[in-house]
């Protein structure tokens, strides 16, 4: 009559135990978070078509920004590299377009796509929206992004 | 020689057609030889010249060469907006010595035209100074406006537009004027027509003051020169298309400034 009580406490046991080691062997979970960043950049130098940018960045991954942009009148491409003050670091491609020019700024929007990323954001992956304005004097650039990210 | 001259025996060439055929143009870019330098900013100067003309010309198109880049020049950092009927009617009845309500920031180059106004049994010469505005972005081109302000003997304001778009290699890009006739009933006297013989315009002319959004007046950085500049120089090229549907070509090519 205690065979049957005996194999479902041994089941129970074990599952228990499974569940232990695979949340202590197991490599964690990704997570995917909505990620909101405002970023402000400054001008560091120009070389031809390119600029080459800095500044940081508020929001979900607060942190520095580096930003390579090549732009034309007619699209904005480059790739930003985004590092978190928590560590690692996450490198987008970015492909926008200008829409509107007023008193000296210029508004564009477009798209990011995560290229890689190092650290805790190795192997993420994600995208997102942006908009932005830059002055066109001194290329001064604040851009707001809005995405998903899974890492 | 305050300028670099870039080639004067500029090749031109006629396109095929069953008319006659069109009369040589001539294209030359220059560069201000005091001051260009490779990677820096500088006005670049262009002229066209059509002589003479047997058709008025109907558009022109520049192509400028790879490397060159009016984005990070920071020139049209407004955009001029006018209704699509200016253009249809070209004649403006505006006051002169304006920019049509158009800013100053949308700016981008300051130039000279002269004309020929053909009159049944005459031909008077009409000087115009130019004004070449950017536009809004539309279909992936910076509309462009130019403005013509007739300055001797008639007093007239007239509205162009044209385009800048990308160019397949070796072009960077390309600017194209439309230059549509007037209709004869507007012009000063009846059966008028123009016909356009020299054009020149100064990009990212040093005259050209912009405001920036905290209203600190700055002139706009200019064209920055390629880091590195071809054996022959940097090529560009002019294709003009005529009323009576003949059209030519000229190129030109734009030494290499000193180290």
């Amino acid at each position: 009559m205690s065979t049957p009580i005996r194999r479902r406490t041994c089941t129970a046991v074990a599952g228990v135990v499974l569940a232990a080691l695979a949340a202590t062997v197991s490599p964690a979970a990704a997570r995917t978070v909505d990620v909101v960043e405002h970023a402000s950049l400054t001008l560091d130098r120009r070389d031809g078509t390119r600029l080459y940018e800095s500044g940081r960045a508020t929001g979900t991954l607060p942190g520095k920004v580096a930003a390579v942009f090549t732009v034309s009148p007619w699209s904005v491409t480059g790739t930003v590299t985004l590092l978190p003050n928590g560590g690692g670091t996450l490198t987008f491609s970015v492909n926008g377009k200008p829409s509107r020019r007023a008193r000296g700024r210029t508004t564009f929007t477009g798209t990011m796509k995560v290229l890689t990323g190092t650290g805790r954001y190795a192997g993420a992956r994600g995208k997102a929206n942006f908009t932005g304005t830059v002055v066109m004097r001194t290329w001064a650039a604040t851009v707001t992004a809005r995405g998903r990210l899974t890492y | 020689m305050r300028r670099l001259v870039a080639l004067l025996a500029a090749a031109s060439s006629a396109g095929g057609s069953a008319h006659a055929k069109p009369p040589p143009a001539r294209i030359a870019a220059t560069v201000d030889t005091r001051t260009a330098r490779l990677g820096q900013p500088t006005e670049l100067a262009l002229r066209l010249q059509v002589r003479p003309p047997h058709s008025p010309v109907r558009s022109i198109s520049v192509r400028y060469p790879r490397g060159w880049n009016l984005a990070t020049s920071g020139l049209g950092a407004d955009e001029c907006k006018r209704p699509a009927s200016d253009f249809v009617a070209v004649l403006l009845d505006l006051p002169l010595d304006g920019l049509a309500g158009c800013p100053r920031n949308a700016i981008i180059a300051r130039g000279r035209a002269r004309a020929q106004v053909r009159i049944p049994g005459m031909t008077l010469p009409q000087t115009a100074l130019l004004t070449l505005l950017a536009g809004p972005l539309e279909r992936d081109q910076l509309r462009l406006v130019v403005l013509a302000e007739g300055i001797n003997p008639f007093g007239l304001l007239l509205a162009f537009q044209g385009q800048l778009k990308p160019a397949a290699a070796p072009w960077a890009g390309t600017i194209t004027l439309d230059i549509p006739q007037i209709a004869p009933s507007k012009l000063p006297y009846d059966g008028a027509t123009f016909a356009l013989v020299d054009v020149s315009l100064i990009l990212a002319d040093r005259r050209i003051v912009y405001h920036d959004p905290h209203g600190v007046r700055y002139h706009p950085p200019g064209i920055e020169l390629p880091t590195r500049c071809p054996p022959h120089g940097w090529r560009f090229r002019a294709d003009l298309h005529y009323l009576d549907g003949t059209r030519s070509t000229a190129t030109t090519r734009l030494p290499c400034p000193r180290p």
